[in-house]
């Protein structure tokens, strides 16, 4: 080991290499520990291709000593709900409502997210959930976005070392952002700070705040589209009944979790065109209705099925899944109802 | 296995760990065993010609140190370059020639159905065959003596590090190294580490995002010429930062186990003459050709004609050596042209130049030097292009249709968000003549830069594990 004792020694320690790795890791751990830093990104932003970011801001920005409730579930719950048109309606109670819909979301990110949900101490969480988050396959893509080392466990449990040795690229990025939140949501971070800099070097317009995604996309044929696209957007990807397993399981734990700590949680099917819902999940739609039902009962929440919900007729919607103005006006105030019957009316009725 | 991706991170972890631990003869054993697994990790077949290739060279070589007959060491030479070459023709040109024939034939009406090899290119086939070639060349001309340690030949043919994109190692240089003892210290690791970080940073911050501005610019002929001149100036720098990145990653590999790797690129857009140029970019190779190649075709002649025959001769091979395309070959015959053309306008340059006193040579060295940088991207357009005619129409459209609109000045703060702290960088480098500026720089100056770089990476990086430009070469 002799000519090996030169590396050991500490004399000539590589200090700018030491220095470099922990302030740029220090920075970024003080930066997402400021509330004016996830402000400017969410305000930035774009709904469409920062869903990550934004749920990150949204979570992270949230002031937990006073009282709020969440909205959460797919990208459904960011789309069909108004936020502002839910605040203007509880003015009154001195809640505040946030939007924390993750598009595409799946039973394994509101598992990783939960620890997140849980630190901004919501006083009310109603959930927009849909089928998929349970019958789909895990869409790696998104893992970067809301990873949670957590899940590493679950997988090896559940689905075994060969699950996570398939997508290790996946996981060990979503660990290398976990660990440096710069590189967490760094494709919204380039995107921001390039038009950023096109915005102050080029003088280019910047873009007002977008809210929701789909607005404006409605075409004329859209009401046409909708049943004509029913059998090409129809996706045979469904997940593995171990997978499945696990999706109920993680989101079990979820539930668990928000009903542990004794938060009033209320869960409704998103909407769907009623076509569209028919002919992708037409078969499976009753035993996940089944599994959400048992939930209910042992976690003892309210559960509002499809059937339970308001008609959404065509023109409600943007496209099979999403509601474009009217409709969401629609939802809204459905979910104003809910909200107002099951929490604020019982809440006034205990302080009465 | 690539060199920007996690599975090359954890491979180097294991052999760098392994390295430390054991002694020289033992390391190379691992060295070479490593080697052969990173070189079969894209496809193991092409193990065997890796191994064909060290075979026919060690053999040769020693043939040729033996014999006394000079027609029989020029017997092995050429049974060595032939074999080489065979090699690299049938995987690489086979199918280039016969198209080109083809081609040619039906100029005259003769139509024929040519056979085509379905065969995949093995990687990094151009730059080993020629790195083999140098070693029976060197016994050849007595500069060089053979090794009789066949696995430490072996490993001086597939030293992972180079194996793939180079540089061509001269077996004068590499060979030593593997023989003779190393020296792991802590300043090479700290050096090393340095230099994969900066070939990383060329690699994913600049290459692969410049790549996102030349693709889809270049997979069209639909658009104006400022989107051509911007896409090939990015293209430029995207180029150079692929390959220059490899090399500074795989010098920094080296110098972590305490060998040491030449230098393939010196700052090449840091001279504003195409002769300079070539003395910079991809240094191993332009050297390769020269003391293999044009001393060799030129001999002792003084005749002006025949020196640029054999320079435009020797450019159009290296233009085709970096693919079997006409494109390549128009791509060596343009920078041949360019050296002549250097060549013959440089005394009346020198008077023009006389005509600018003082300060005012400033103005003369910028218009030199923009006219120089056009001139270097037309040749740069025949290598993207992917065929010679669509070239000539992007370059017609450079000189005719140059419309600016808003899209290209969005283009432009893209090209220099990426490509301006690299060209800082060298421009520091440049000033001070010296590649390891930035490693010896003061505390207090690199740490503040390493901070910008590594956030850019963090941000901007791609993560895609894209592959170096020249595997395919």
């Amino acid at each position: 080991m002799k000519k090996l004792s030169s590396i050991f020694s500490f004399k000539n320690l590589p200090y700018t290499l030491i220095v470099v790795i922990v302030v740029v890791f220090a920075s970024q751990q003080l930066l997402t520990r400021s509330t004016a830093y996830w402000t400017y990104l969410y305000k930035n932003s774009n709904p469409k291709f920062d869903d990550g970011l934004r749920f990150a801001a949204v979570a992270n920005g949230i002031d937990k000593n006073k009282k709020k409730a969440l909205i959460m579930g797919a990208s459904q719950a960011r789309e069909n709900v108004d936020i502002g048109a839910l605040n203007n309606s509880f003015s009154n109670e001195d809640i505040t409502f946030y939007n924390l819909g993750i598009s595409q979301g799946q039973a394994v990110d509101f598992f990783m997210t939960k620890n997140l949900v849980m630190n901004t101490n919501p006083d009310l969480i109603i959930f927009v959930g849909d089928l998929n988050m349970i019958s789909s396959p895990y869409m790696f893509t998104k893992l970067r976005l809301y990873f949670h080392p957590s899940i590493i466990y679950q997988w090896i449990e559940i689905l075994g070392w060969r699950y996570l040795w398939e997508h290790k690229k996946e996981t060990l990025h979503a660990f290398l952002g976990y660990i440096f939140p710069v590189y967490q949501f760094r494709e919204s971070f380039g995107r921001i700070l390039q038009n950023e800099l096109a915005i102050n070097i080029l003088n280019k317009k910047r873009k007002p705040f977008k809210r929701f995604a789909y607005s404006g996309m409605r075409r004329k044929t859209i009401y046409e589209d909708l049943d004509n696209t029913l059998q090409s957007d129809k996706t045979d990807d469904i997940a593995s009944p171990e997978e499945i397993a696990m999706n109920e399981a993680l989101f079990e734990r979820f539930i668990e979790g928000i009903t542990d700590r004794g938060i009033p949680f209320i869960m409704i099917d998103a909407p769907y065109y009623k076509n569209a819902k028919e002919t992708y999940f037409g078969e499976i739609y009753p035993g996940y209705d089944k599994y959400i039902n048992s939930l209910s009962k042992r976690y003892n929440f309210s559960y509002y099925s499809d059937a339970d919900t308001p008609i959404f007729d065509k023109e409600d919607f943007v496209d099979h899944t999403h509601l474009n103005a009217a409709g969401r006006r629609k939802f809204t105030t459905f979910l104003t109802e809910i909200a107002d019957e099951l929490f604020f009316d019982s809440h006034n009725n205990i302080q009465d | 296995m690539l060199f920007n991706s996690f599975q090359f991170l954890f491979f180097f972890i294991v052999v760098f760990s392994l390295y430390l631990c054991l002694n020289h003869k033992h390391q190379n054993r691992m060295l070479l065993v490593a080697s052969y697994i990173f070189y079969g990790s894209w496809d193991w077949r092409f193990l065997s010609l890796l191994i064909i290739s060290t075979l026919l060279d060690y053999f040769c070589g020693l043939k040729i140190e033996n014999e006394v007959c000079p027609r029989k060491r020029k017997r092995y030479l050429t049974l060595s370059v032939c074999g080489n070459l065979a090699i690299l023709g049938f995987f690489k040109y086979f199918n280039f020639f016969i198209g080109s024939m083809t081609g040619l034939l039906g100029l005259f009406d003769i139509h024929v159905n040519p056979f085509h090899l379905n065969v995949l290119l093995p990687i990094g086939i151009s730059f080993y065959t020629f790195q083999t070639m140098s070693y029976s060349l060197d016994i050849y001309r007595g500069r060089l003596k053979p090794t009789r340690k066949f696995l430490d030949f072996a490993l001086y043919v597939s030293f992972f590090p180079q194996l793939v994109a180079g540089p061509i190692e001269r077996a004068k240089s590499l060979l030593p190294q593997i023989l003779g003892e190393r020296h792991v210290t802590l300043e090479k690791i700290y050096h090393g580490t340095c230099l994969i970080f900066w070939g990383l940073f060329q690699k994913i911050y600049v290459a692969d995002n410049l790549a996102k501005i030349v693709d889809p610019t270049y997979a069209s002929t639909e658009h104006s010429g400022a989107a051509y001149w911007l896409a090939s100036y990015a293209f430029m720098i995207q180029l150079y930062c692929d390959f220059a990145g490899y090399s500074n990653i795989a010098k920094g590999l080296g110098k972590m186990m305490g060998f040491d790797i030449m230098t393939n690129f010196y700052l090449p857009y840091f001279t504003c003459n195409v002769r300079d140029f070539w003395k910079r970019w991809h240094i191993s190779l332009t050297s390769w050709v020269r003391d293999y190649l044009y001393y060799p075709l030129l001999k002792s002649s003084n005749s002006n004609f025949k020196k640029g025959l054999t320079v435009i001769l020797t450019m159009s091979l290296i233009g085709l050596w970096h693919g079997p395309a006409w494109h390549f070959v128009a791509f060596g015959f343009y920078s041949g042209i360019g050296l002549i053309g250097y060549h013959i306008t440089k005394p009346y340059f020198a008077v023009i130049r006389s005509k600018f006193p003082g300060r005012s040579v400033l103005i003369y060295r910028l218009i030199i030097g923009f006219l120089y940088f056009q001139g270097l991207m037309f040749g740069f357009m025949l290598f993207r292009a992917q065929e010679t005619t669509r070239a000539l129409k992007m370059a017609s459209k450079v000189l005719f249709d140059f419309s600016w609109r808003p899209l290209h000045s969005e283009m432009l703060l893209a090209l220099l968000l990426f490509a301006g702290p690299m060209l800082l960088i060298e421009m520091w480098q440049h000033l001070k003549k010296d590649l390891d500026v930035l490693i010896k720089a003061n505390i207090w100056i690199k740490i503040p830069i390493y901070i910008i770089l590594f956030f850019l990476m963090l941000i901007f990086g791609v993560s895609d594990e894209k592959a170096f430009i020249y595997f395919q070469f």
